[in-house]
């Protein structure tokens, strides 16, 4: 996969692997990892569909409707890509936190769904639900925050309390910040971000 | 001034197979296939439209043909049902045909109106009304006549999660009018002459499930790209966040979901579908936008074909 790796400076600092919004490129949410933990190596990885050019994790047929059967084929994909990225660039593929936005952040949600605790912490921008009807593996020990818009006009807060509810239901620990901007990424959802991952990265 | 839609523009659905869906609305509704074209953000998926003979905004419901797609669920934040409108003193004539294909249905009535209410193969819910407003369709096709051939829409039946906020939108960012209540359900209309009728069920409706068997959303007219500015400075000003123009080849649309959660479109009437085919040739040909036309051997290959062709009774 087409990918961004930046060596950290502290190797005792988790690995953010970051997973950019329908649009976006491996290189988007560089200044977003800078700004959750500096110190940290990062890996931005380029979703593999083009929809009208635009690159994403997995396809959809229209808004909020996603090709289930291409999500689950993604998410191992992006899996496998991890397991090479580790052995090529030497990082502890045992202590990695997801960082994904939007479309970003359901292929997160998707790999957590299918392999529990690949990654230590996850950071899940805007949401929504990846699948429905999988029976979760156990997620103890993970801890997740959810960035959520009370007027988000793409997800809808029953929908993100349902996720919050499925990651809860396999034991993460979970917690949800609500601002009110939409589906857009705001400071204050940063800056929750920043200071819970410090609560959470040992 | 208060912008106020004409009405339904188009109702956008995910159904599995191409042919049955041909088969249906073309087959046994009687309603041209006005173009064939494919899902622009999925193009190994079909994008098909129905409607009258030159596919009138009020009159196109469009489908994605997704044979893998898994079933979805009917429920709030939805379009429950879609009404066509056929002509006064048709109903009859619809019965026997239906019945004629084995297609079950049943008569209700809503606000002092019959209804024809059946289900398409994929479990979409249509119902037939008889309605006086609205030209006549010029279309007639495998059996059934231009005098009782379906018109266009008559209207919709709107599912929400909160009605209240649902019927706020209708009547204060949409510009309907809000003319009768009864049975559960509170009805606006539109200033068009077709899909003018909005039926908003009156309790709230459990979440649906989006997939095959259920409509995506629906599309509520814009006269045209100006008109469409506004519209979006008005939706903006409710509080909902538009998405930017979208080409749609035959329309212009922007997106916002409303806060009952169905996902509603504003799409400007022009340029129509006569922009890349003779209006006597519409949807025979699989027409491609620019950017895909140099892969149309690979999309082409990867659809696989269907006909609009007459359902004898015993076929099914």
């Amino acid at each position: 996969m087409i990918h961004v790796f930046k060596k950290g400076t502290d190797a005792n600092l988790p690995t953010l692997v970051l997973f950019h919004g329908t649009g976006g490129n491996e290189h988007d949410l560089l200044p977003l990892a800078e700004m959750l933990s500096p110190g940290s190596s990062v890996l931005g990885i380029r979703g593999n569909v083009l929809e009208n050019g635009m690159p994403r994790y997995f396809r959809r047929l229209a808004e909020g409707v996603f090709d289930e059967e291409d999500l689950i084929f993604r998410t191992h994909e992006v899996k496998q890509f991890l397991d090479s990225a580790a052995a090529q660039y030497g990082f502890d593929s045992s202590n990695l936190v997801a960082v994904g936005y939007s479309n970003g952040a359901n292929i997160a949600g998707s790999l957590l769904f299918h392999y529990g605790s690949i990654f230590r912490s996850a950071v899940l921008l805007h949401p929504m639900v990846p699948l429905r009807g999988l029976t979760l593996p156990s997620l103890a020990g993970t801890f997740v925050f959810i960035g959520a818009g009370t007027n988000d006009p793409l997800i809808k807060a029953e929908e993100t309390r349902e996720l919050e509810q499925l990651l809860q239901g396999a034991g993460a620990d979970v917690t949800a910040h609500w601002g009110n901007q939409g589906h857009r990424l705001s400071t204050a959802e940063v800056e929750a971000a920043r200071n819970w991952l410090g609560q959470h990265m040992n | 001034m208060t912008l106020q839609t004409a009405g339904i523009h188009h109702i956008t659905a995910f159904v599995k197979d191409a042919q049955r869906n041909a088969d249906f609305y073309a087959g046994i509704l009687g309603l041209r296939l006005v173009k064939k074209t494919i899902n622009f953000d999925a193009p190994e998926v079909y994008h098909l439209y129905f409607g009258n003979e030159q596919g009138a905004p009020g009159t196109i419901i469009t489908f994605f043909p997704w044979a893998t797609g898994r079933k979805g669920r009917i429920g709030g934040g939805q379009v429950g049902v879609t009404t066509y409108a056929v002509p006064a003193g048709s109903l009859g004539f619809w019965e026997e045909r239906l019945a004629a294909y084995q297609i079950p249905v049943t008569k209700v009535t809503r606000i002092s109106e019959s209804y024809l209410s059946f289900a398409d193969y994929d479990g979409l819910r249509i119902e037939l009304v008889e309605r006086e407003g609205g030209p006549l369709s010029t279309w007639s096709f495998g059996g059934v006549p231009a005098e009782h051939a379906v018109k266009g829409f008559g209207g919709a039946v709107l599912y929400s999660t909160d009605p209240d906020k649902t019927a706020d939108t209708l009547a204060r960012t949409l510009g309907l009018e809000q003319i009768a209540e009864g049975d559960g359900y509170i009805r606006y209309r539109s200033t068009g002459d077709l899909g003018n009728i909005i039926d908003l069920k009156a309790a709230p409706v459990p979440q649906g499930g989006g997939g095959t068997g259920t409509v995506h959303h629906i599309a509520w007219r814009a006269k045209d790209d100006a008109e469409q500015l506004q519209w979006g400075r008005t939706v903006q000003s409710h509080g909902y966040q538009p998405t930017p123009v979208q080409d749609r080849q035959y329309f212009n649309a922007i997106y916002f979901r409303e806060e009952g959660g169905i996902l509603f479109e504003i799409a400007t009437d022009p340029p129509g579908f006569a922009r890349d085919e003779d209006p006597d040739k519409l949807g025979q040909k699989l027409m491609l936008p620019a950017w895909f036309e140099p892969n149309r051997a690979v999309i082409e290959a990867k659809l696989s074909p269907f006909e609009i062709r007459e359902v004898e009774v015993n076929q099914l």
